[in-house]
This record gives structure tokens, C-alpha cells and sequence, in this order.
């Protein structure tokens, strides 16, 4: 091979090289950017009035006269499309009746007028016959019915009555086939018909109007349908319109609106600007359908709502810029769509804890007696062979471990309980203590023992006063990194601690009772809450506090090295 | 004078007394030190004991172990007749194993190559913290980032993460390829070529093979993924978490070989590339391998991501090296089955699921051992 190829080889690995720190580093960024961003917005974020009424009535939080006079102005700006909406469904259905009932009258007039027409049914033996003289005789006699019909339905539309003329529409039908009751009665009076020919007759008259009164009252239902959808929508955005209406619901995410602009506007466009409705599509099957609202209303009293909502959504929310540090320290409600993260908070650390608590000590024991006592000798070395044993096993095992040694044979507690937790985890990080602790002690120069011993201190006293001091920082970085460790495991605290809802526990409560920790919430908010999409702040949130607490943990044992190193240098 | 003389005897006595009595308080110290040190070897015993226990009610039937290893149907919830195959399983945690190694041991043996032969010992201090950090941020965090970041953008816009992907690292690599093979070629073939010979041939030989990479980029290009989470989404972050590992350890085997050798070998004439694979890696193979290994057992025994990533599908791709499917692991099975398993009074399906806890265990315990065993070999040398 040329100089020249070995050269250009050469040069190409180290480029490969670099490239893979360049990779490792943007993924550090690629990873850590998203997570910032967002999880700040958790914090940081526009409210609406809705978050401060929710803080409000729930936190007894206080607010100066300048946010009220807001929330008074906000409910002011919702006044007018409240009318409107009330206005809306008030409509009048008394002059429909009444015209409709007219219609009915004078067709019946006319099945009287033209009785003879139809009595020449009764004789017609083709079947087929039967029916285009039914229908012939049928239009004629609903014709001005229908048009009336046609009318009304055109001009409840328009002035927004459409919903008085559909319940008007389903008692219609009812009238109709009782009025044509009545009417035959009194022809089979006179004629002395058989039954089989008083029904054929009764469908004669009815011919086609049935179906016709049915698909007007369907295209006016579609209207009603639409309006609900709307109607849902705008409570979606702005809370219940009445205080009778927010303490008929049950849910916290039913009794507000949007406390987040983001999610008002989400709200705005995909729950009142694009509706979906149910539909019958051409093979009959009802089909749930997305369509655009405005379209739909147009020219109709709802336009004017979905414009003015349109328009006025600042005013009727008063978005504005907000700090929110409660997420850290309230409690969550309504599956932590409201409030905070404290709960998780409070349980991270009772865990953390916990489980330093127990596995620091030990550790740092196991680590003296390796370093100072042990002689290399088979004992020792198999002794030393678990500890990396006990680092090699998968973290889901220690979880089932503890499910079943922990909770099921020695029962610690009955069910689930932080204590269960804790001692998983300190035997999770047992291992990772008990080998930096040693390299701590081993560092400790010979001439400090010499020293100690030469003054007449016996081991345990050499260990204690001299040796445990000076490794002591560097032991404390060992374990600060295996805290952020304890912090941030999932996989044993599932089965043995972590439950996703509940209360932040009372110290005396951790032997007995579950908790809700930071990493198995942020798993149970991703995958399996019900509206995953509205609570993404949340989630964001929660990842950046963990990450924060465990890199903040690392950032504290870096700094604590540094200065040793300094220390040792000087 | 007599007095004074039998004061002293009497401390001495009590000296020699109160040795005693340390003594034997030494002697107790030291075994309550060696009881606490015999915990993690306590800990193990019971660990396998207990897991044991728990799996033998599956394990204790031949034909059922039989069904788990080779059968694909997995129901274990059913009432009547459930079945226990979970060989698809089995098959999701090889899987995202390969996967994420394929990915993060060349990456991490090379970082680590440039962190201790090519950069500065200072940028090396300055770049150690990113190592730390990806090495500390929780698996959790890991999985919430493949699903809510990761897995969106890959199912739409896959097609061009892939092909982007494969131009990135595939044209460069072939690139150099190309160049490196054209000229053993070009001297194994002609004895003299002339000039513009060896210039066509280089250039037909580059061009050739990277038309490869284009290629694929183009028919990755058109790949549409139909859902995000699966083992792709899974192996990459599992690599990300698999890296510091690798990294770290590989480090310190690197910079653990004496200056003599680096030295030799470049006296003797070779580039610096040469030297690190002819010289330093040869060299430092067994700390290499066990950094994989335990880069390796991070990612088998990972349960999070997996659970969150790789959209835990019962099937086996198909083909079965497609990537973009949804896979199921053992960890994830056990994290999201044993919530609902009946745990008190012990079901089938509890046990089974310890059953697969102890094949995980063995995994581990296999694994740890020959990192444990190529270590103390190269000790000894």
C-alpha cells in the first residue's frame, strides 16, 4: 500500500473518531434539548383565568384585586356568547306546530274531498297499479303539506330554530298517522270495510310522507348534533357556563377550561372550529364524521357564536405569562391534568433515602473490611466475586425479588410499601457503594496508617479517626452518584413500592404504604393515562425534575472530586 | 517506694486484662465486618433462591417448559387451556440485544479509542462529563424520550431518517473502502500502472461502491413505518444507554497499555491508525471485551425502555431481521404482566413470569461470570 492511502487512511479514522464524539455529544444534546424546553413550559407557561380560578377555589391561593378585576372582565367578555347559545336553544316551536297542523287539517280535507279517488283503490287488483295510484293520490293530497314543510325547515335554519322544529317534526309524525286514523274510521263507518283494506288505505293516504318528514328531522338533528358538538367544545375552552352546571360534574377537567393557552387553542381547533358528528353514510351504518363547522353553519345563528369565539378568545380567557412553581410543591388532581408533582416528589425521596439509609453503612463497611482486614484468600475472593454478581443482575429481578422475599415471605408490609422499596433499592446500589468506597479507603496513602499507628491508635481506632475522614469525600462521590441511581430506577420499585395514584405520604406512613415516585409516574402518565396529549406539559415536567434531581446529585459528587483533587495536588 | 512499684504492676495487670478484653472485641468486630461484607454473597443466594423457588411451578412440567421455548402462542391469562409459548419473546430480547450492540459497540470502541490515543488527555478530562451524564439519566427518562420524541418523528418521517442515515455513514465509509481496496488491487494486479490507469481505476472501483449506500438510501427512502415504537426505536436508545459502559471501560483498558508499546510502534513506521489495530487493540482485546459484556447486560436486563420502545408485539418480524416491527422483551413482559398476575396465590402465570426472571438471572449471572473470568485472566498476565 502507497504512503500516500496509508496516509489518507490514517486521517479518515481519526475523522471517524472524532465523528463519534460528535455523535455522542449531539445526542446528549438532541436528548437533553426537547426535555428542557418543554419541561420548562410545565413552569413557565401563558396562562388562562381558568388556571387561577382553578388555584383559586382548590388552593385557597390569594389573589391581588388587579387578577380578579381579570377573571371579572373574563366572565364579562363570555356574557354575549352565552346569550347568544341561550337564545339559540330557547327557539319557538308553537308557530311551526301550528302551521304544520294546518297543513295536516287541509290534507285531510282533501283525502275527504277525494274519497272516491280512493275507494277506486279497493277495486285495482294489480299490485303495482295500487301503488302509483296510492302515490299519485298521496302527493296531491300532502303537496301543500310538504312545501309548508320545506319552508319551515328552510327558515328554522336560518334564524336558528332548528332544534323547536325537529321535536316539533318527531310529534308530527304521531299526529299524522292518528289524523289519518281518525279519518279512515269514519270512511269505514260508512263503507263497511275489512281491516286488511282499512290498513291498505290508512298506507295509501300516508304514502311517502313519513319518509319525507324523516329525512327533514334527520337533516335537522345533524344541525342539533353539531350544535351539542359545539356547544361541548366551547365548554371544553371555557368551564362550565353556570355555577349549577360545574357542581352537576363530578370531574375537576369538567368543572374548568382551559387553564393553558397551548391547549386552548388546540381546543378552539379541533373541538370547535372541526367537529366530528355521527352521520348514516350511503350503506345506512352510522359513521362518525370530522367536518368544519363553519361550513356547516353557515349563514345560521351558530356562525355568529363559532366567529364571535373565534374573535374573542383572548378576551374570554385573558391569556398572559405566568410562573407557575406550585407544579413543584401542590398536589395533583384529576389524574394530574391540575396541580403539581409534589406527591412524586416526596415519594423520590423517601425512596432515595431509604434506601441510602440502609446501603451507605453497609457499604462503607463491606468497603473497610475488603480494603483493610481482607486477605487475599478464596473466601475473600468469592465474597468479592458476589458484589460484582450482585451489580450483574438485571434490575427487574431485584423487583421480583423483593416481591417475593420482601412482601409475599417475610412480609414487611402488606402490600406495598416504601420500606419494601427502600431495601430493594439499597441492594440495587449495595454493590456500586462497596466498590467505590474500597478504591476510597485503598487511596488513602500507607503513611496515614503508619502515622496513626505510630501514635498508639489500634486499627479500629486508626480506621476511625484517621482513615474514614480522609477518604470520606471521595467515598461521598461513590455514593451521591449511587443516590442518583436509586433515584432514577423504575424496574424494582414497581412491584415493591410504586403505586400511580395516591397522597403525599406522612413519614410515619412509609412502612405500610405505597407511593407514587417520579419514575414509574412518568411511565404510568406516558402510556397509560387517558388523555396522554393533555397533560404533555406534565409529563415533560416530571422527566426534567428527575433529570434535574439525579444531574444535579452527579453535578454535587463532580464538584466534591474537583476540590479533592485540588486538595491532593496543593 | 514499694508502693509505687505495686501501683504499677497493677495498671499492667489491668493492661494486660483490658488487652484481653480488646481482643476479644477485635475479634468480635471483625466477624460482625464479615457478616456485613457476606451480605451481597447473602443476597445472591437468596436472589436465586427465591426466584428459583417461585419458577419451579412452571418449570416442574416438561412439556410446558418444552411449549415456552419453541411455541410462539403466548396466553397465559386465559382460564381454560392457557398457553405459555415465548419463543417470540425470547426472540424480541435477542433482538433489541444485537440491535443496540451492533450500534453501540463500534461507536463506543472507537470514541474510546479517540478519547485516549487521538484527543488531548485535557479534552479527554472536558469531554468525560457528557460520558457521565448519558451514563446517569435514568432509564426512564431514556424510554419517555423514544415515545414521546423518538417514536413520532420515526413513524413520520422514517423513510428520511433512514436514507439520511444511510448516506451519512454509508458514503464516507464506502468511500474509504473504495480508496483502500482499489490500490491493493491496483498493485496486486498491474506491475507498473501508469497514472491515469490507477486514476480511472480509483475512481470506477469509488464510485461503484458508492453507488451502494445511494441506493439503499433510495429504497430506504420510501420506507413507511407503520408504528413508531419498535425495535429500531428500542435498539437505538438502548445503544445510547449502552455507550458509557463501553466507553468508560474500554478507556481505561486502552490507556492501561504502557507507553513502550505505542512508542515501538511508531518507531517501527506505522501511521497512527496502524498502530491502534495492529498494536494497542490486539493488546487490549480482554478489557474491549469486557466492556461489550457488560454493555451487554445493561441492555438485556433493561426494562423501561424496552417496555416503553418497542411497542410490545407478540409476533416475530417478518422477515425476521425487520427492524421496524414492534417486538416484545422478557423485561417488558415481566414489568407489564405481573401487575395483573394473581401474585398471592400464585397462578400459572406468576410462575411463568419467574420462570423467565431466571432465565434473565442465568443470563446475567453467565454474562458477569466471563467478564469476571476474562478479567482475572488478564491479571494474570
Amino acid at each position: 500500500m502507497s504512503n500516500q492511502i496509508r496516509k489518507v487512511l490514517d486521517k479518515s479514522f481519526s475523522a471517524a473518531a472524532y465523528c463519534a464524539l460528535v455523535v455522542m455529544s449531539l445526542t446528549v444534546v438532541v436528548f437533553l434539548t426537547p426535555i428542557i424546553v418543554n419541561g420548562i413550559g410545565a413552569i413557565v407557561f401563558k396562562a388562562t383565568v381558568e388556571h387561577e380560578k382553578f388555584l383559586m377555589e382548590n388552593l385557597d391561593r390569594e389573589y391581588s384585586e388587579k387578577v380578579l378585576q381579570r377573571i371579572a372582565e373574563a366572565n364579562a367578555a363570555r356574557e354575549p356568547l352565552y346569550k347568544m347559545m341561550r337564545d339559540y336553544e330557547r327557539g319557538d316551536s308553537a308557530a311551526y306546530k301550528k302551521r304544520l297542523d294546518n297543513g295536516i287539517s287541509r290534507a285531510l280535507a282533501h283525502i275527504e274531498s277525494g274519497s272516491d279517488k280512493i275507494f277506486a283503490l279497493l277495486n285495482e287488483t294489480s299490485a303495482e297499479a295500487r301503488v302509483r295510484m296510492a302515490a299519485e293520490f298521496s302527493r296531491l293530497a300532502w303537496f301543500e303539506y310538504l312545501t309548508e314543510l320545506d319552508l319551515a325547515a328552510k327558515e328554522a335554519r336560518a334564524s336558528g330554530n332548528s332544534m323547536a322544529l325537529a321535536k316539533v317534526l318527531q310529534a308530527q309524525e304521531d299526529e299524522i298517522s292518528e289524523a289519518a286514523k281518525a279519518a279512515l274510521n269514519e270512511l269505514g263507518e260508512k263503507k263497511k270495510l275489512t281491516f286488511s283494506q282499512k290498513s291498505m288505505l290508512r298506507r295509501a293516504f300516508t304514502h311517502g310522507v313519513f319518509e319525507e318528514l324523516k329525512a327533514k328531522e334527520g337533516e335537522l338533528h345533524d344541525d342539533d348534533d353539531a350544535y351539542i358538538a359545539v356547544k361541548h367544545g366551547i365548554e371544553e375552552l371555557l368551564g362550565p357556563a353556570t355555577q349549577g352546571d360545574k357542581e352537576k360534574y363530578k370531574l375537576m377537567r369538567q368543572k374548568y377550561g382551559q387553564t393553558r393557552m397551548s391547549l386552548a387553542e388546540d381546543v378552539l381547533k379541533n373541538s370547535i372550529l372541526t367537529i366530528s358528528i355521527t352521520r348514516a353514510n350511503a350503506e345506512g351504518a352510522e359513521v362518525s364524521q370530522r367536518i368544519d363547522s363553519l361550513k356547516f353553519f353557515k349563514n345560521t345563528p351558530v356562525e355568529k357564536m363559532l366567529l364571535y369565539v373565534e374573535d374573542n378568545i383572548d378576551a374570554m380567557l385573558r391569556p398572559h405569562w405566568t410562573i407557575y412553581w406550585g407544579f413543584f410543591t401542590d398536589n395533583p388532581y384529576d389524574s394530574s391534568i391540575f396541580g403539581g408533582i409534589w406527591p412524586m416528589i416526596l415519594g423520590t425521596f423517601y425512596l432515595t433515602a431509604g434506601a441510602m439509609i440502609m446501603a451507605a453503612p453497609l457499604g462503607i463497611i463491606a468497603a473497610i473490611y475488603f480494603a483493610e482486614y481482607a486477605k487475599e484468600g478464596k473466601i475473600v475472593g468469592i465474597l468479592r466475586m458476589c458484589v460484582g454478581t450482585l451489580a450483574g443482575v438485571p434490575s427487574i429481578v431485584f423487583g421480583l425479588f423483593g416481591l417475593t422475599f420482601l412482601i409475599n415471605t417475610l412480609h414487611v408490609s402488606d402490600n406495598k410499601s416504601v420500606l419494601a422499596g427502600a431495601i430493594t433499592l439499597a441492594l440495587l446500589i449495595l454493590p456500586t457503594i462497596i466498590r467505590s468506597c474500597e478504591e476510597a479507603v485503598k487511596a488513602v496513602p500507607n503513611s496515614y496508617r503508619e502515622a496513626a499507628a505510630g501514635l498508639g491508635a489500634g486499627k479500629w481506632r486508626g480506621i476511625c479517626s484517621v482513615i474514614l475522614p480522609s477518604a470520606l469525600p471521595s467515598m461521598l462521590t461513590g455514593i451521591i452518584i449511587s443516590m442518583g441511581r436509586a433515584a432514577g430506577e423504575t424496574a424494582p420499585i414497581i412491584f415493591t413500592a410504586a403505586t400511580s395514584t395516591g397522597a403525599a405520604l406522612a413519614v410515619w406512613e412509609i412502612f405500610s404504604q405505597p407511593t407514587p415516585a417520579l419514575p414509574w409516574n412518568i411511565y404510568n402518565i406516558c402510556s397509560e393515562h387517558e388523555m396522554a396529549d393533555k397533560v404533555q406539559h406534565v409529563q415533560y415536567g416530571m422527566v426534567l425534575t428527575l433529570i434535574t434531581i439525579v444531574l444535579a446529585l452527579n453535578f454535587a459528587a463532580i464538584v466534591i472530586r474537583a476540590r479533592m483533587q485540588k486538595k491532593l495536588k496543593s | 517506694m514499694n508502693q509505687e512499684m505495686h501501683k504499677r504492676a497493677q495498671t499492667l495487670i489491668l493492661d494486660r486484662h483490658n488487652s484481653a478484653a480488646r481482643a476479644l472485641f477485635g475479634l468480635l468486630g471483625r466477624a460482625a465486618l464479615l457478616a456485613v461484607t457476606a451480605l451481597p454473597t447473602l443476597a445472591i443466594i437468596f436472589i436465586l433462591f427465591f426466584i428459583v423457588r417461585e419458577s419451579i411451578p412452571f418449570l416442574d412440567n416438561l412439556p410446558r417448559v418444552k411449549e415456552f421455548f419453541t411455541s410462539t402462542h403466548w396466553a397465559p391469562s386465559k382460564e381454560v387451556d392457557p398457553s405459555f409459548g415465548a419463543l417470540s419473546i425470547f426472540y424480541g430480547t435477542l433482538m433489541v440485544t444485537v440491535g443496540s450492540c451492533a450500534v453501540a459497540v463500534p461507536l463506543g470502541v472507537i470514541a474510546a479509542i479517540c478519547l485516549s490515543e487521538i484527543v488531548s488527555p485535557k479534552f479527554a478530562g472536558i469531554f468525560k462529563p457528557v460520558v457521565e451524564l448519558l451514563a446517569a439519566i435514568p432509564s426512564v427518562a431514556y424510554g419517555f424520550f423514544a415515545l414521546v420524541v423518538f417514536a413520532p418523528i420515526l413513524q413520520n418521517h422514517g423513510g428520511f431518517l433512514l436514507s439520511a442515515l444511510a448516506l451519512l455513514a454509508g458514503l464516507p465509509a464506502c468511500a474509504i473502502i473504495g480508496i483502500a481496496f482499489s490500490d491493493m488491487a491496483l498493485s496486486k494486479m498491474l506491475r507498473n500502472p501508469n497514472k491515469n490507469q490507477k486514476a480511472a481505476f480509483r475512481v470506477i472501483i469509488t464510485v461503484a461502491l458508492c453507488a451502494l449506500p445511494v441506493a439503499a438510501a433510495y429504497k430506504l427512502f420510501s420506507v413507511e413505518i407503520a408504528s413508531g415504537t419498535n425495535a429500531f426505536n428500542a435498539s437505538i436508545i438502548l445503544a445510547i444507554m449502552a455507550l458509557p459502559t463501553i466507553v468508560s471501560i474500554s478507556q481505561d483498558a486502552l490507556t492501561a497499555i504502557g507507553r513502550d508499546m505505542r512508542e515501538g510502534s511508531l518507531a517501527l513506521g506505522s501511521t497512527r491508525s496502524e498502530m491502534i489495530f495492529k498494536v494497542i487493540l490486539p493488546c487490549a482485546k480482554s478489557g474491549i471485551a469486557v466492556a461489550v459484556i457488560l454493555g451487554f447486560m445493561r441492555v438485556i436486563g433493561e426494562t423501561m425502555v424496552v417496555w416503553m420502545a418497542s411497542g410490545n408485539s407478540l409476533k416475530i418480524p417478518e422477515p425476521f431481521y425487520n427492524f421496524l416491527e414492534p417486538v416484545r422483551t422478557l423485561t417488558a413482559t415481566i414489568a407489564g404482566e405481573m401487575g395483573e398476575a394473581d401474585q398471592s396465590t400464585g397462578s400459572a402465570r406468576y410462575h411463568v413470569l419467574f420462570a423467565m426472571s431466571f432465565c434473565l438471572l442465568v443470563a446475567g449471572l453467565l454474562l458477569n461470570g466471563a467478564s469476571q473470568w476474562i478479567g482475572s485472566n488478564r491479571k494474570k498476565k
